[in-house]
């Protein structure tokens, strides 16, 4: 029994003494565990946040080059967010087994706030990444945050947020070049996020661009060296075989070693390229009027078919994507944006003629080339004389095309366009009805424009040409029209909508219309023959002014005679009470007419119709019988009434082209000239159309009379053209309204004191 | 009542008269209905009115109607166009008599235009992209695919000279120019679509299972790939007219060809190389009892299952042939698939402490017994 005691008090000091040993062992593995775990947990989070990192920056690479071959950031974002689901599954997949849970979202951060005329630079929430390039100061960034849970480590809401970046800065003021080398250099920054600089650019993963004036195009230069100067600074050194100042205008593409990408340009964000324009034409005081003007890449400017003069050297237009540019205004109130659009010109050989044809609205994603041009308008108001305009672009390579705000409507199923100022129903084969009052008129397909007031009244179409008088024995028939005009068979093209035309982007400037046909038709058989003359003519509907531009080609494939060639004609349908032209003569025309005062330096006259004469207006001849000068500048007239009337301008390239048909149809009574005739139809009725008639001579025949149309003959593989405005003018027509707008039209004339448009480069790069 | 107010009473109610014909003389709001030949609205259409001198125009709605507030007098003429298409596709004239006046167009000329896609057989062409395009001045374009009847159908169409291109698998298989109109407004088209078998065979014209056939559309670029059946064969079929790469493959040995597949086609390869029965994995052997002859199921470590039959006349190791029915179905036993080694899980808590304290423990209790054994 003693014994037993004793050795259950051993037993419970051994059990005792092994409780006590076991408790350090305990506490041993135990803190192990701890240990253990915390390690794993780090060293997780660690790997994740790195593979983040290399996540955002393998995405901003990837959509930066694709942005830079789609020039739109919307598929370089869907990249982006398909990368990172793809990169979410796999650290899913990787990390399966200690119940990862994680969830990414793109944040807003700002970048950098509003600063030297910069603007505020912000990824914003949904965005994911931005490109700021095409300034000296360019970024690429990508921001995104991302939300961890660890479950088997009871580790939940772990945060973390990358900023992942790419900064170009080029010292503008840097800029240099050694002549005699043929060598420009410029310092540039480049930085990575917080500031972290990149030390190892390599010459494959610059390029510099310049514009190159041979090939009127912007062109790679060789790299002759780059220079790291440390914490991100670099000399470029780079090849420049010109003798001008364009070095200084370059654009700079990078790639980095992680293959993002970014682009900058020498050009000041707070100037752009800035000008002033002036205009040359007399009585500015009084004078408003609306230029739409045309640049192209290498500086070259275009006003209604005509090159434009340039003081200086303008800067060529970066080869940025050509969404990116818009267009400011100085008004006294500060700068204004006005509506822009882009196009897309061709010099096209037809009928071995070289003629510029708009191809289309551009496509707004693409890199700007020799071919684009950059439209908008220009107003000067009276007094003004000059005006300072900015081409500048967006920093944001988001930017889309500005919609707006325009007048311009287009109603693509009856091919009606409308202005706040008129209207213009292309017709056609396709639409070949339009109403003269209670009367349905079917045009038989004939390409033709009817511009109407903006209530819809209108005088009747404008036929761009027209050959053989319809006549029955002697008399004139019906209303004295020619017979075989332009056939609608293939539509008038418009150019309305940008493309992809899913985005329905349409233009803010003016439309652009294209008939190519090579047939006609007479209107009163409704005969369509090919074998008389092919016409290609371009139509230019500008938003918020009262003109159109018509550009009329016409070539004969076939000789053929007849009676009268018609350049336009347009009807009046008996509606028109007043007439007015423009003319040489100082003298009174005839009894009928009265002349108001000169309108200009004492050599042009206004004259108005007082009663509906078949008055005739002339060009070449006056009566008394005058020759004019072959240097006469354009030529005006008009017809109206109390509603509506409308104003035809001819430019001075056109009225010498109408002297070089004259001199080559042959016919009794050379040389030709172009007559202007108001129509009186025989006996009751008056057309008071305005005609551009092709003719011998003055007639004192009536000209009803079939006699007053003599017999030509038009030699084949004859080609021609005109220029031709129409302008909707009010019903109160007077000479002060007329000396409003003519005179914008005289551009490039041989005369050194008619009006010009000179651009002045202000300020650039 | 004296003379003067009998004359302001009287020019009341002139007043009062005219007043009823000036009112009456308000202009009415013309609504235009535009529907298709199925009575479906035409949204979009340009709606032009001319009514006297003044011309308006609008967009038809969602409903199919363009409507004009305050354009016709009671009684007046006014002129309908109606533009579709970039086409006028009606004229005509009407007269206003209500306010408002509804004028209900249904556009026979308007209407759908539906194309039908089958191959040779007869069978229908699902997923064939068509492309209907004209010209109107501009280039118009519309695209639809068929359906799984080989249809596809182009809504509220107009008569327009079009071209129909018709692109199967990226490969166009009809390209005409069609004069649409509503006598042609359905179209049926017998579309090059063929099959290609492919047999592939050993040096002794034994043929080779899991060769593998990879064919390649020389234009497009596209691959196909398959695997021969027990049989040798591979066949492909919905294949479009085109010029196709054919490659066999199989331990090495390959063999190709280049053909234009315009017909149902079986061609036979035979690659340089005798076949064995054995392979390089083990195979599990399953012998019916009851079925004559026997049927045994080789099955591959992969977990994919083949049945073999033993041959029924020359015992060539590799002859495959169809296996008779047997009367009664064989129990196939497949071996999973190895399954990947799970990843080590890290463990929870340290075991050898436990199998140290253990061993302690069991040392202790040992000890004790002992010493009371003794005791």
């Amino acid at each position: 029994m003693k014994k037993r005691g004793q050795m259950i008090v051993i037993a419970a000091l051994l059990m005792a003494i092994l409780l006590v040993s076991l408790l350090p062992i305990t506490y041993m593995a135990t803190t192990h565990y701890r240990f253990m775990r915390y390690k794993s947990v780090k060293e997780i989070t660690a790997n994740i946040a790195s593979e983040f990192r290399r996540g955002l920056e393998a995405i901003l690479a990837t959509s930066t080059h694709i942005y830079n071959k789609t020039f739109y950031l919307e598929p370089g974002r869907i990249v982006a967010k398909k990368l990172f689901n793809r990169w979410v599954m796999t650290l899913l997949k990787a990390y399966s087994g200690v119940g990862i849970q994680v969830n990414v979202s793109s944040g807003d951060i700002l970048l950098q706030p509003a600063k030297d005329g910069y603007p505020e630079i912000r990824i914003e929430e949904g965005e994911i990444m931005k490109c700021f390039w095409y300034f000296p100061r360019a970024i690429s960034a990508i921001y995104a945050t991302m939300s961890l849970n660890l479950t088997e480590y009871g580790l939940y809401g772990w945060n973390i947020s990358r900023l992942v970046l790419l900064n170009l800065t080029i010292n503008t003021d840097q800029m240099r070049i050694d002549y005699s080398k043929d060598m420009g250099w410029f310092n540039m920054t480049l930085l990575k996020e917080y500031q972290e600089p990149v030390n190892d650019l390599a010459e494959g993963t610059l390029i510099v661009r310049y514009y190159d004036e041979n090939v009127n195009n912007w062109k790679i230069a060789d790299i002759i060296n780059i220079t790291y100067r440390g914490a991100g600074d670099y000399t470029i050194f780079f090849k420049y075989p010109h003798d001008d100042n364009r070095y200084k205008h370059l654009e700079v593409m990078i790639v980095d070693t992680r293959g993002i990408m970014v682009e900058a340009t020498t050009y000041r964000i707070s100037t752009g390229i800035e000008f002033t324009i002036t205009r040359n034409t007399p009585n500015i005081t009084v004078t408003n009027e609306t230029y739409t003007l045309e640049a192209v890449l290498g500086g070259k400017w275009y006003w209604n078919g005509h090159e434009i003069d340039i003081s200086g050297e303008f800067p060529p237009i970066p080869p940025l994507p050509i969404k990116q540019f818009r267009v400011n205004i100085s008004e006294a109130s500060g700068w204004r944006e006005v509506p822009v659009q882009y196009e897309v010109w061709k010099l096209v050989s037809w009928h071995g003629h070289d003629i510029w044809v708009p191809v289309d609205l551009a496509i707004p994603f693409e890199r700007v080339n020799s071919s684009m041009r950059i439209v908008f308008q220009v107003n000067f108001p009276p007094g003004n004389q000059t005006r300072k305009i900015r081409i500048w672009w967006l920093y944001d390579v988001d930017a889309m095309p500005p919609p707006g705000p325009t007048d311009l409507e287009y109603f693509e199923n009856l091919h009606i366009a409308k202005t706040n100022m008129f209207w213009v129903q292309f017709l056609d084969s396709l639409h070949q009805y339009y109403t003269v009052g209670d009367t349905l008129v079917d045009y038989k397909g004939i390409a033709s424009l009817l511009m109407k007031h903006p209530s819809g009244y209108h005088f009747g179409p404008l036929d761009l040409q027209g050959f053989e008088t319809a006549s029955s024995g002697w008399i004139i028939k019906r209303t004295n029209l020619s017979i075989w005009r332009p056939y609608g068979d293939s539509p008038w093209n418009i150019k309305f909508t940008y493309k992809p035309e899913e985005r329905k982007i349409n233009a803010t400037v003016r439309l652009i219309a294209v008939l190519n046909t090579s047939k006609v038709c007479d209107f009163y058989s409704g005969e369509v023959r090919d074998n008389f003359y092919d016409t290609l003519a371009i139509v230019l509907i500008n938003a918020n002014v009262p003109y159109m531009q018509v550009y009329c080609h016409i070539y004969w494939k076939q000789s053929h005679s007849g009676r009268g060639l018609w350049l336009f004609r347009a009807m009046g349908q008996g509606y028109p009470n007043n007439f007015g032209y423009l003319r040489f003569d100082s003298k009174p025309f005839d009894q009928n007419m009265w002349v108001d005062e000169d309108t200009y330096s004492g050599i042009f006259q206004f004259l108005q119709s007082l009663l509906y004469p078949h008055a005739h207006g002339h060009i070449k001849f006056a009566w008394p019988l005058q020759f004019l000068p072959m240097n006469y500048p354009a030529y005006w007239i008009a017809h109206w009434n109390d509603t509506y009337g409308r104003a035809f301008i001819l430019d001075n390239s056109s009225l010498l082209s109408l002297y070089t048909i004259s001199d080559q149809i042959s016919g009794s009574g050379d040389p030709y000239v172009a007559v202007t005739w108001i129509k009186e139809i025989f006996p009751y009725t008056r057309e008071l159309s305005i005609e551009l008639e092709v003719k011998a001579e003055w007639s004192w025949l009536p000209s009803w009379l079939i006699e007053n149309h003599p017999q030509i003959t038009i030699p084949n593989d004859f080609f021609y053209k005109y220029h031709l405005v129409e302008w909707r003018v009010e019903g109160n027509l007077t000479k002060d309204v007329v000396n409003m707008y003519y005179y914008m039209f005289l551009e490039k004339n041989p005369i050194n004191d008619l009006p010009t448009l000179q651009i002045e480069v202000s300020g650039g790069s | 009542m004296s003379k003067q107010k009998l004359t302001i009473v009287l020019f009341l109610l002139l007043l009062l008269f005219y007043s009823v014909p000036l009112t009456s003389a308000e202009a009415y709001t013309i609504n235009v209905l535009v529907y298709d030949s199925l009575g479906c609205p035409i949204i979009g259409a340009d709606v032009s009115i001319v009514a006297g001198n003044f011309s308006y125009i609008e967009k038809t709605n969602s409903a199919g109607i363009a409507s004009f507030p305050n354009v016709g007098h009671p009684g007046e003429t006014i002129y309908v166009e109606i533009g579709w298409r970039e086409k006028t596709i009606y004229y005509g004239s009407y007269q206003v008599s209500a306010d408002p006046t509804w004028i209900n167009l249904t556009l026979e000329n308007v209407y759908p235009f539906v194309v039908q896609v089958k191959d040779p057989s007869g069978s229908a062409v699902s997923d064939s992209s068509i492309l209907v395009t004209w010209t109107l001045g501009a280039t118009f374009e519309l695209e639809e695919s068929t359906n799984k009847s080989g249809i596809a159908v182009f809504d509220q169409m107009i008569d327009l000279d079009c071209r129909i291109v018709i692109k199967y698998r990226g490969v166009i298989i009809y390209d005409e120019s069609y004069s649409l109109s509503k006598d042609t407004s359905f179209l049926e088209i017998t579309a090059p679509i063929y099959s290609l078998g492919i047999r592939v065979i050993d040096k002794n014209n034994v043929s080779i299972r899991n060769a593998l056939v990879t064919l390649t559309c020389v234009d497009i670029g596209w691959s196909l790939q398959k695997s021969t059946n027990s049989e040798g064969y591979a066949k492909f079929t919905d294949l479009p007219k085109a010029i196709y790469k054919v490659e066999v493959s199989y331990m090495r040995r390959t063999a190709r060809e280049t053909l234009l597949l315009d017909s149902d086609l079986n061609r036979t390869y035979q690659l340089d190389i005798v076949t064995e029965t054995t392979t390089s994995y083990p195979t599990v052997t399953i012998t019916t009892i009851t079925t004559t002859p026997s049927t045994t199921t080789s099955l591959s470590p992969t977990g994919s299952t083949t049945i073999t039959s033993p041959p029924l006349s020359t015992p060539s190791p590799t002859e495959i042939s169809l296996s008779p029915t047997p009367t009664k179905s064989p129990t196939i036993t497949t071996s999973p698939p190895p399954q990947p080694k799970p990843p080590k899980k890290e463990e929870e808590f340290p075991i050898t402490g436990l199998l140290i304290i253990l061993g302690i423990m069991a040392y202790s209790f040992g000890i004790s017994w002992v010493i009371l054994k003794r005791s």
